[in-house]
């Protein structure tokens, strides 16, 4: 990469971080460059401390970068939190109040932040002049965006496309990103570069959110019931974006519970239904996922993990749910878990997941987390909508006497034909108790087993759906392990590694359940150790690897402190491990 | 009047004889013979308990779901297809105690359902605890020094809520049950039917006879059902006179009414357009 630049905005929750990152992210990607902003906020909507933190280079950005180029810091607090974190040549920009009376402006700045690397910059001020201390955000955007060499047009047009319909606030707002632009036009900065000319976007700009949102309606989906849990509230409000124009519902209810079972009633009744939520609300909805289990009711839950248990770290990301929702519910029915890696495998997940959750009339769980979901990434593909959905659904005229239909007729797949209430003489009877192929309660033996044996023969068919793990360097000695979001961190620290002559790549899962076997087998069957990467404390996919597989993982590095993996911290780690079997 | 008969079903049926839901189940069949729904067109929803078998000696489409949570699976299947006519049957300890929030948002909703609750002021399936409307007092192997809390009043909390169409039946009473669950059915909004129930087994205070000497019918000619305050008073009578009937009635829209994806016809009936939607996509 000739560029690789990460800036970070940070401040009190509610001075307006979004906007200048938000502001930043667009002029970026507008002029034709990657980047990857990621979002670290406090659960309080006032105070704290929050940051952004966008990474901008001329390739495709996988992951948080360890170091910081830029720090715009909208409170002395910032600069002194971030101070570790500085790049060599990094630079700060504070925002401080002027005092008139101090010759050197150095003299403006708080006693903790007097570091040579630190410029004091009068943002507020400038705002005001420029007609409200509210544009304070365009200000730091334009001396950010002038630091990094940007040409004022793109950032006068990006400002032009926010503000399109109010002209006076448009006009104050050049005059602040002007102010800004200039204040630092002299200063030099090592990590300024040449910004593409041609400017065309080289993907679309989104977060997991939207992406997961997106796939949905991809999907068919056509009601989504949630109760508000960070960090899944995202993907509801963008899907309810769309109430307006597509045939898809958002129903928030009144607890996680109701949500769950009301996407099984809508599922039940014929059309494809979401929920999503965190680990506790997941918790509160395993009594409903057995109840699709047992009524063979086709639904999806996107599980989007922070850390736990209980309330534990609201707003921030974590892995620990991969056991947990393999296993959740009392006694056993065939689920399929899945753990997408991208924005494009998230939104082409949602799809499959509608897909087979029709096909084998089972629940699907899709794993994310909060630095997926909030993070805003970039798209390296197109997102297709499928021509046509295929619903798996019988009707009338496909029975020879409908009047005899029965819901959990006995198959060889394990599928029986389903039907829709209401919408022929076929009758469709479900329960949530044992029943027999009629869907009446029934408790003999002969009915238990077969219904036992009827749904755990799903389980073949859907094994052949799993696709194995990803390799990136598969064939090498020592492989990374990992699964979900944090397949960009890997395969950085394996580009890391790889460049100081360490024979290291990486696998990473989507598909989790059924384990897919076989391919994981295959995939490892070459390398002398494998490494997981994970987001918990015990190394939950290892542990099912070594269950599935019996290969064991040589150690795990781990990180449950609630932040994203860097490339850097993997590589660091892998490093040492690697040192001491030498 | 049609025939009832082809509601029946040959599911054997395991209520303890005498037991209360006979009745109730006979007023539904009733109803459904009177409206001409025929039972391919009845979706009945039931959460968990000896009334939420109610399904099982029904012919009709049914969704025998987990206990207290009838109403969500109720409301999903609505908000999916708002066409179909949804019966949910559930009991005392399944409504206002497992389930006591869903029926707090379901009557927030307004949603189109008529919510049949077996009220027999026990739990059966269970074998005899206190439910949520047990008196306080009232003496049971799991409190055997009696209830300590007081009782619940459902159709006062229902009121209290904004509910619309609030009534009383009695399983004693078929007839006039029948006419309660149609009035019911042909709501436009949320209905809630409290049906006393008799559980012969585990109940031995609230009996046929308890019920006889007390039960009343609303005249329909003096209590008109549209006056709140004197509803919340109706609700409140007990001890010596029990009222049945239609206690509140009043105008309404339905919640699928009310949502602007639901306005171009049920959601299940709409067409799947990846043109559309690709485009939506693309300039979100």
């Amino acid at each position: 990469m000739s560029i690789d630049v990460t800036v970070t905005i940070g401040g009190e929750a509610g001075q307006g971080i979004q906007t200048v990152g938000d502001i930043i992210a667009r002029v970026c990607h507008k002029a034709g460059l990657y980047l990857l902003a990621i979002n670290d906020f406090e659960s309080r909507i006032r105070g704290g401390h929050s940051f952004l933190q966008i990474r901008i280079s001329d390739q495709p950005v996988l992951a948080p970068h360890h170091k910081i180029d830029l720090l715009i810091a909208l409170n002395a607090e910032t600069c002194a939190l971030h101070k570790k974190e500085m790049a060599e040549n990094g630079l700060v920009l504070l925002d401080v109040e002027n005092d008139a009376e101090k010759d050197d402006s150095k003299e403006n700045l708080p006693e903790e932040a007097r570091e040579k690397n630190v410029l004091p910059i009068t943002f507020s001020q400038m705002a005001k002049d420029a007609g409200g201390k509210i544009m304070t955000n365009t200000v730091a955007a334009g001396a950010c965006l002038a630091l990094l060499g940007a040409p004022f047009s793109a950032f006068e047009h990006i400002l032009k496309t926010t503000f399109a319909e109010k002209e006076k606030i448009l006009r104050n707002n050049i005059t602040a990103g002007r102010s800004g632009f200039d204040a630092v036009k002299n200063t030099d900065f090592a990590k300024a570069f040449d910004w593409p000319s041609d400017g065309s976007a080289k993907g679309k700009l989104l977060s997991g959110s939207q992406a997961l949102a997106f796939g949905a309606l991809a999907a068919d989906c056509r009601l989504a019931a949630f109760y508000p849990m960070s960090p899944a509230t995202g993907i509801m409000i963008h899907l309810a974006e769309f109430m307006d124009q597509l045939p898809v519902l958002v129903e928030q209810a009144e607890d996680e519970i109701s949500a769950v079972n009301m996407i099984i009633g809508a599922s039940y009744a014929g059309v494809r239904a979401l929920t999503a939520t965190s680990g506790g609300g997941f918790s509160l909805m395993t009594e409903g996922l057995g109840l699709a289990g047992i009524t063979e009711t086709p639904v999806v839950i996107i599980n989007s993990q922070r850390p736990g248990p209980a309330t534990g770290l609201p707003t921030r990301t974590g892995q620990g749910d991969l056991l947990f929702v393999i296993h959740a519910s009392q006694d056993e029915f065939p689920r399929f878990v899945f753990a997408p890696r991208s924005p494009n495998q998230a939104y082409d997940t949602m799809i499959r997941a509608f897909h087979l959750s029709e096909k084998y009339q089972v629940p699907v769980i899709i794993l994310t987390d909060q630095y997926f979901n909030d993070s805003l990434w970039m798209t390296t593909r197109e997102m297709a909508v499928p021509e046509e959905i295929e619903r798996f659904v019988t009707t009338d005229g496909d029975m020879s006497s409908p009047s005899e239909y029965k819901r959990f007729k006995i198959t060889a797949s394990g599928i029986s034909p389903r039907a829709l209430p209401c919408k022929g003489r076929a009758l469709v009877r479900v329960t949530a108790n044992e029943h027999g192929e009629a869907g009446h309660m029934s408790e003999t033996i002969a009915d238990r087993n077969t219904m036992v044996e009827k749904r755990q023969a799903k389980t073949k068919g859907m094994t052949g759906e799993m696709k194995g793990p990803k390799g990136y360097h598969g064939e090498s000695e020592t492989l990374l392990v990992g699964w979900g979001s944090s397949d960009g961190a890997i395969r950085e620290a394996v580009d890391l590694l790889r460049s100081e002559n360490f024979d290291v790549g990486g696998l990473v899962f989507c598909d989790v359940w059924p384990f897919p076997r076989k391919k994981t087998n295959d995939a490892l069957s070459r390398c002398k150790r494998f490494i997981t990467v994970e987001q918990n404390a015990s190394s939950q996919l290892g542990l099912l690897i070594r269950q599935q597989t019996g290969h064991s993982f040589h150690t795990s590095l781990l990180q449950y402190d609630g932040r994203p993996f860097t490339p850097n911290w993997i590589a660091e780690h892998t490093k040492s491990v690697l040192e001491e079997i030498r | 009047m049609s025939d009832t008969t082809q509601y029946d079903n040959d599911y054997e049926n395991k209520w303890c004889p005498g037991c209360g839901n006979f009745g109730i189940l006979n007023a539904v069949k009733k109803s459904l013979a009177d409206r001409e729904i025929a039972p391919e067109k009845i979706l009945m929803v039931s959460g968990i308990g000896q009334a939420a078998k109610t399904p099982h000696f029904l012919h009709c489409n049914f969704f025998h779901g987990l206990h207290g949570r009838a109403l969500p699976v109720a409301t999903g299947a609505k908000l999916a297809d708002h066409d179909l006519t949804i019966l949910v049957n559930m009991g005392d300890g399944d409504c206002y105690g497992e389930g006591g929030n869903h029926l707090l948002a379901a009557l927030r909703r307004n949603i189109n359902l008529t919510l049949l609750v077996h009220n027999n002021l026990v739990y059966g399936l269970t074998k005899g605890q206190a439910s949520p409307t047990s008196r306080l007092g009232f003496v049971t192997k799991a409190q055997p020094q009696g209830v300590a809390c007081q009782a619940t009043n459902p159709l006062a909390l229902a009121l209290s809520q904004g509910a619309g169409f609030v009534a009383r039946g009695y399983c004693g009473e078929i007839e006039h049950l029948s006419q309660l669950i149609s009035a019911g059915i042909s709501y436009p909004g949320f209905s809630l039917i409290d049906i006393l129930q008799v559980c012969v087994s585990f109940n031995r205070e609230n009996t046929y006879t308890f019920y006889k000497d007390r039960v009343y019918t609303l005249d329909k000619e003096k209590y008109k059902a549209d006056d709140l305050h004197q509803a919340i008073e109706k609700t409140m009578e007990w001890e010596d006179k029990i009222p049945i009937g239609i206690i509140y009635r009043k105008e309404t829209r339905s919640y699928t009414d009310e949502l602007a994806p639901l306005q171009s016809g049920p959601l299940i009936k709409q067409t799947y357009d990846p043109k559309k939607i690709q485009k939506a996509i693309s300039a979100a």
